[in-house]
C-alpha cells in the first residue's frame, strides 16, 4: 500500500473505535511497512530505469533519424542485428536468472531497438510508404514478448504505440476519412475519428479482458479510452463552433460500427454486473444522440462551407452543452466504478465549462470593473457550492442510478 | 511473476505444452527473423530487377522516424486519368536512361509499344507515382541537395521487377552518385 501515513491514520481510528485491536494494529503495520521496503524501492528504481531506456530508446532513433552518410548502410546493418541479438541474450538471462526488473528493462530497450531497425531499413533502401505501416509492423513483431512483460510497462508501451498507429492510420492517405474538403484540398476528416477512438480502444479493452494473460492490455486500454473520450467531448465543443464540413454518412459508419462492437464486447462480459452493463450500454448510446443536430442539418449534396448560426443552433452554445452533457454521463460512471477522485474532477470541469458559457454570452461586459466583480463573486461561489455538494451529488447520482 | 506464470496457464512444465521459456525465446526471434527477412526481401528487389534511371525534380520535408528526406516528382508521361489504382507506365530506355514513357492501361503492353520496362504506381490527377518518391538524405546535405533536386540536376536510379514494382538504388547528380558529386563540390 502506498501511503503508510494514512494507514496509519485510518488503523488508529479503527482501533480506537474497537473495529481493531492494537495487536491487529500492530500487524498490519509492520507488514504493510515490509511490503513497502521491498517494493516501494524497487518501483522507485523500476520507474527509473524505464525512464532512462525510454531516452536511450528515443537516442537511438534519433541518431538514425540524423543518417550517417559515413557509415556503409550494410556496415549499419550489421550492427543494428548484432545489437538487437544482444538485447534478446539480455533478456533470456534476466528471465533465467527471474529478475523481473531487469526482465522488464531490457525488453523496453528491445522493443524500441526494433522501431529503431525499422527505421534504419526504410532509410537504407528509401522505402515509401506511411507511419502507421512502420508502426503496424512493430506493434506485430512485439506482441509477443510484451505479452511475457513481468511488470506493467510493456503492455502499456504496446498499447500507447498499438494506438498511435490507429492514429497515424486515420490522418494518412488511406484513412477511411481522407476526402477532398470544401477548399478543394486533400486531407482527413478527423472529428469522427475523434469519436471512434475512445469506442475503438474500450472494444478492444473488453476484447482483451477475457483472455489470459491479457489483463494488463485491457486496463491500458481502457485507460486510454477514457482519455480518449476526453479529447472526444473537448473535439466536439471545438466542432460546432468551427464547423466547415459537411455531413457525411460515409464518415460515420465506422462510429456506428464501434458503437455496436463496444455494446457486444460489453454485453460477453461476465465480470460486469447486469445492470451496471445496462448504464454503460446506455450511456454510449446516448452520447450518439449529441450529434444528431449534424445529422438533421448537413444534407446538403455538395460540399460546401456551412456555420452553426441562429438563435439556438448557436454553434458555441450547443458545443457547451455536448461537452457538459458528456461529463455528466462520465460523472455516473465514475460514481458507478467508486472513483471519488475523478468524479471531482469532472464535476470541476463541468463548473469550469459553466463559467465558459458566463463569459462567452457576457462577452465584453465581463471585462468592465462591474463585470469582472460580479465574475470572481460567481467563481467563488460555484467553487464553494461544488466543495460543499460534491459528497452530495455523488450519493445523488449512485441513487438515481440504482 | 505470479501474474505472469498466470498468464501462462496454457503453457505446460513440459510434455505437449510450450513451455515459458520456449514462448520467451519465440517472443525473442521472431522480430529479429521478421526484421532480417524484410531486409533480406528489400536487397533483393534492390539487386535484381531492371535497372532504370528516371529525371527527378523534388523538395525536402522531415520525416520523424527515419530522418530527412527528399520528394520529388519522376519526370514521366502525365497520367490519361486523375485517381487511378493500379496505374502503369511504359518506358523506354537508351544506355539504361529513360528517354520516353506513356501511361498504358495494364502490366501487358502492346507490343508495338516496344516497352523496355513497366512501372506499376497510382495516378494523383495528373502526376504518376510509383512509390518511390522519397529519398533519405543526411540531415548535413539536406539543403544542398534540395537546390540541386529543384534545378531539375537530379536522377533516380531505380530496379523494376516483373510484376512492374519500383526500388530505388541511388540518386544521381549530373550523372554521378550524389555522394561522390557533394564530395567533390566541397
Amino acid at each position: 500500500m502506498a501511503n503508510l501515513g494514512k494507514l496509519e491514520h485510518h488503523l488508529t481510528q479503527w482501533a480506537e473505535k474497537g473495529l481493531l485491536s492494537e495487536e491487529q494494529r500492530q500487524k498490519i503495520l509492520e507488514f504493510e511497512q515490509n511490503e513497502s521496503k521491498s517494493l516501494g524501492g524497487n518501483r522507485v528504481l523500476y520507474a527509473f530505469l524505464i525512464l532512462g531506456v525510454s531516452i536511450i530508446g528515443i537516442g537511438v532513433v534519433s541518431l538514425i533519424a540524423v543518417n550517417w552518410e559515413a557509415i556503409d548502410p550494410m556496415v549499419k546493418l550489421a550492427s543494428d542485428f548484432v545489437i538487437l541479438i544482444l538485447l534478446a541474450g539480455g533478456i533470456y538471462r534476466a528471465h533465467i536468472l527471474k529478475n523481473d526488473v531487469l526482465f522488464d528493462v531490457v525488453s523496453a530497450l528491445f522493443i524500441l531497438s526494433c522501431l529503431a531497425s525499422i527505421g534504419l531499413i526504410s532509410q537504407i533502401y528509401h522505402t515509401g510508404g506511411e507511419i502507421y505501416q512502420a508502426l503496424l509492423l512493430w506493434s506485430v513483431i512485439t506482441f509477443p514478448l510484451s505479452f511475457l512483460s513481468h511488470r506493467g510497462f510493456l503492455p502499456h508501451l504496446w498499447v500507447f504505440g498499438f494506438l498511435l498507429m490507429t492514429f497515424a492510420w486515420a490522418v494518412s492517405p488511406d484513412s477511411w476519412w481522407y476526402r477532398k474538403n470544401t477548399f478543394g484540398d486533400w486531407d482527413a476528416n478527423l472529428f469522427p475519428f475523434f469519436l471512434c477512438f475512445p469506442l475503438f480502444a474500450y472494444t478492444f479493452a473488453n476484447l482483451c479482458y477475457p483472455i489470459k494473460g491479457m489483463a494488463r492490455f485491457s486496463k491500458n486500454f481502457l485507460f486510454w479510452a477514457v482519455i480518449l473520450a476526453f479529447i472526444a467531448l473537448g473535439a466536439t465543443n471545438v466542432y460546432y463552433e468551427v464547423i466547415e464540413s459537411p455531413f457525411s454518412f460515409h464518415d460515420y459508419l465506422p462510429v456506428i460500427l464501434l458503437v455496436g462492437t463496444s455494446a457486444i464486447t460489453l454485453f460477453l462480459r461476465k465480470d460486469i454486473p447486469q445492470k451496471i452493463k445496462a448504464v454503460i450500454l446506455s450511456l454510449i448510446a446516448t452520447s450518439i444522440v449529441f450529434y444528431l443536430p449534424a445529422l438533421f442539418y448537413f444534407t446538403f449534396p455538395e460540399p460546401e462551407s456551412v456555420s452553426y448560426e441562429g438563435p439556438w443552433w448557436d454553434g458555441e452554445i450547443l458545443g457547451a452543452i455536448c461537452l457538459i452533457a458528456g461529463l455528466f454521463l462520465f460523472s455516473i460512471i465514475f460514481t458507478l466504478f467508486n472513483r471519488p477522485r475523478l468524479f471531482n474532477f469532472v464535476t470541476l470541469l463541468i463548473g469550469i465549462r459553466f463559467l465558459g458559457i458566463y463569459f462567452q454570452v457576457i462577452g465584453d461586459l465581463a471585462m468592465t470593473g462591474l463585470g469582472l466583480i460580479i465574475s470572481g463573486l460567481l467563481i467563488i461561489a460555484l467553487a464553494l457550492l461544488w466543495y460543499k455538494t460534491k459528497e452530495r451529488l455523488a450519493l445523488w447520482v449512485k441513487g438515481v442510478v440504482q | 511473476m505470479v501474474q505472469n506464470q498466470r498468464a501462462f496457464s496454457f503453457v505446460g512444465q513440459g510434455g505437449g505444452s510450450m513451455t515459458q521459456k520456449q514462448f520467451l525465446l519465440i517472443a525473442l526471434v521472431f522480430p529479429i527473423l521478421s526484421l532480417g527477412a524484410l531486409t533480406i526481401y528489400k536487397q533483393h528487389k534492390v539487386s535484381s530487377g531492371t535497372e532504370v534511371v528516371i529525371p527527378i525534380v523534388g523538395y525536402d520535408p522531415r520525416d520523424l522516424l527515419s530522418g530527412h528526406y527528399l520528394i520529388y516528382q519522376l519526370r514521366l508521361d502525365e497520367c490519361q486519368e486523375a485517381y487511378l489504382d493500379p496505374a502503369y507506365m511504359c518506358v523506354r530506355s537508351a544506355q539504361g536512361e529513360a528517354f520516353f514513357s506513356q501511361a498504358i492501361p495494364d502490366l501487358e503492353p502492346d507490343d508495338q509499344l516496344q516497352c523496355d520496362t513497366v512501372i506499376q504506381g497510382q495516378c494523383q490527377g495528373k502526376r504518376f507515382e510509383a512509390g518511390i518518391e522519397r529519398f533519405y538524405i543526411p540531415e548535413a546535405h539536406s539543403q544542398a541537395l534540395d537546390r540541386i533536386i529543384r534545378s531539375g540536376k537530379g536522377k533516380l536510379v531505380v530496379s523494376v521487377d516483373n510484376q512492374g514494382k519500383a526500388v530505388i538504388k541511388d540518386l544521381l547528380i549530373n550523372d554521378r552518385p550524389w555522394q561522390e558529386y557533394l564530395s567533390e563540390s566541397d
